[in-house]
């Protein structure tokens, strides 16, 4: 599999997708406040946050699906209150609530019928991609084959921006692996794509953007890449001699995990510099990682309980 | 435009099953109250059944379609048998009419396919027209199968020849506008309650609500007035056999208006309230 992230077409790209501001209450809990989003043309952005952060809130403002109580959205260009959008994009919500008394095939022909003109060329390329069979009830599926009938029904009429709540939850790693070469495959034709996730190497192996939420806030937007990079990178590191504390305090490590008498911690200077002391006490052993996005995440969640 | 019909060609065969059961149950039990008729016509008791409907105070008498003071009051006339055999009917087409009103709408979102219609290129306007088309339509197609099916039936008992075809029009129009008010008030409730589980048993609740109200007005000379307040009352079928009168025709109207607001009301809610929760 080439998990190369796919480049974009354009630069200085228009905002597909607008939001300003956005807060969204239910009652008076506050789901979302006051949470500014911007997706450029051809991006493919990623969305995470804990349960109950306000994905799926913010989703389904950006879809009209809830009224907001202040800011504005906007779709490519549009207010999304207009309900103009529909005929260019395509949603698979997180939870794959279809018609359970119809048959796939009759699922999908019914929501083809919405569409003047659905290619029956791509929409047997994609039927087959998912390999579902057409003939079973919806109440028959299990939740991963309902999730691929709806991703089918999601990109039927090839939208020009994918949103996507949770996609590959419930999906096999064959399936996951389908979709998310499919989705590059469109991306890099020109297609935006935003979609929330719990599975951050997911978003850090696809997306170039990507947004982290909090409680209803977003505490970050940025490349994904620059995230990484500017969290420097994980360091393993075994010596026959032990590392006293001064080792850690000249090089600001403030936080080291001990396993099987190595320690792991996350470096942000000089690696030349950081070996040079190291060998002082008799290097074993050295491995040097990138940081995870996983890690990141969790990092902004524990600075934010602290 | 061909969403709107994509989506009411939809909705009629997904309601096709419900109103099938719903129309051939009541049929049957309408064919099967009318094989009855010929019994009490030659019964010998029959002049004992007529003397106790009479001794039956009128107030009460009203209330549950026996109002000797009614022309036409007798189980030998066929054609008050059988508005006599259809009240029991007229109700369950008006719950038939809550049940569909409300479902049409609230399904949707209870079982959340409201996700996907309306990120589908279809307006929420649009949603909201093709369900109500849904629910005048089945109204429409019941009542009109039920007429025939009335007519056919009297045909084969009607051994009298007695005249009956502009009579039983005339109640199955007037009960036509029970069913649209009550369906359509189902279907603004669950257009505009947040939560709309429950929203066919709140209209069923007003709809007996308002049948005890028309049964209090019939008992007592000073609460005459509230059986406007009962539209089950004020077209009852003994009497909604009878020609058209002034009072028919403004309760025709006003349940009619009061429908056409209801929808609009609907709509208006459905296009600026949180449709997935």
């Amino acid at each position: 599999m080439n998990n190369s992230k796919p480049t974009s077409h354009k630069s200085a790209t228009p905002s597909v997708i607008a939001v300003r501001n956005l807060t969204k209450r239910y009652g008076n809990n506050t789901a979302v406040s006051n949470i500014s989003l911007s997706i450029e043309a051809g991006d493919f952005y990623g969305f995470i946050g804990p349960n109950g952060a306000g994905k799926t809130t913010t989703i389904k403002s950006m879809l009209n699906l809830l009224k907001i109580d202040e800011g504005t959205i906007e779709i490519f260009g549009e207010n999304v209150s207009k309900n103009l959008f529909q005929q260019n994009i395509g949603y698979v919500p997180g939870e794959a609530n279809l018609y359970d008394n119809l048959t796939v095939g009759d699922q999908i022909e019914y929501f083809a019928r919405y569409y003047p003109d659905i290619d029956s060329n791509y929409l047997k390329h994609i039927k087959g991609l998912f390999a579902i069979d057409e003939n079973k009830r919806i109440a028959q599926l299990s939740l991963g084959n309902k999730k691929k009938v709806a991703i089918i029904c999601a990109l039927m009429n090839q939208p020009k921006l994918l949103i996507f709540d949770e996609v590959s939850n419930s999906l096999d790693p064959l399936m996951q692996r389908n979709l998310f070469e499919e989705l590059k495959r469109l991306n890099q034709a020109g297609v935006t794509i935003f979609f929330s996730s719990h599975n951050l190497e997911e978003v850090q192996t696809y997306c170039r953007n990507v947004a982290i939420i909090r409680e209803g806030e977003i505490i970050r937007t940025d490349n994904v890449e620059k995230i990484v990079e500017s969290m420097g990178v994980q360091i393993t590191i075994k010596t026959k001699q032990k590392l006293n504390p001064g080792f850690f305090t000249k090089h600001k490590i403030t936080h080291h995990e001990l396993s099987s008498g190595a320690v792991t911690f996350i470096y942000k200077g000089d690696i030349d510099e950081l070996v040079f002391f190291a060998s002082k006490y008799k290097l074993e052993s050295l491995r040097i990682t990138d940081v995870k996005l996983e890690d990141i995440f969790n990092e902004f969640y524990e600075k934010r309980q602290k | 435009m061909k969403a709107l019909w994509n989506l009411y060609r939809f909705e009629m065969r997904q309601n096709f099953k419900s109103f099938l059961i719903w129309f051939v149950l009541i049929a049957i039990l309408l064919f099967l109250l009318m094989l009855m008729f010929p019994t009490f016509k030659s019964s010998e008791y029959l002049e004992l059944i007529n003397a106790k409907i009479n001794a039956i105070p009128k107030g009460l008498g009203t209330a549950f379609g026996l109002d000797s003071s009614v022309a036409g009051v007798s189980f030998q006339n066929i054609v008050f048998w059988f508005g006599y055999s259809t009240q029991f009917f007229v109700i369950a087409i008006i719950i038939y009419a809550i049940n569909l009103g409300s479902n049409i709408v609230s399904k949707e979102n209870e079982e959340k396919h409201i996700d996907y219609l309306a990120t589908k290129p279809i307006k929420k306007s649009s949603i909201v027209i093709a369900k109500y088309k849904v629910l005048v339509t089945y109204i429409l197609i019941f009542s009109v199968a039920l007429f025939a099916v009335g007519c056919v039936s009297i045909v084969i008992f009607n051994v009298d020849k007695t005249p009956f075809f502009s009579e039983i029009l005339r109640l199955f129009t007037k009960v036509f506008f029970e069913y649209l008010f009550f369906g359509t008030l189902a279907f603004a409730v669950a257009a505009a309650s947040r939560r709309t589980t429950k929203s066919s048993l709140v209209v069923v609740a007003i709809f007996f609500g308002s049948y005890v109200l028309g049964i209090v007005s019939q008992l007592q000379d000073n609460l005459h007035k509230l059986q406007y307040l009962s539209p089950y009352i004020m077209f009852q079928t003994d009497k909604a056999t009878s020609g058209f009168s002034q009072t028919d025709y403004w309760y025709m109207g006003i349940l009619f208006t009061l429908s056409v607001i209801m929808f609009v009301v609907a709509l208006w809610r459905y296009t600026t309230k949180d449709l997935s929760l």
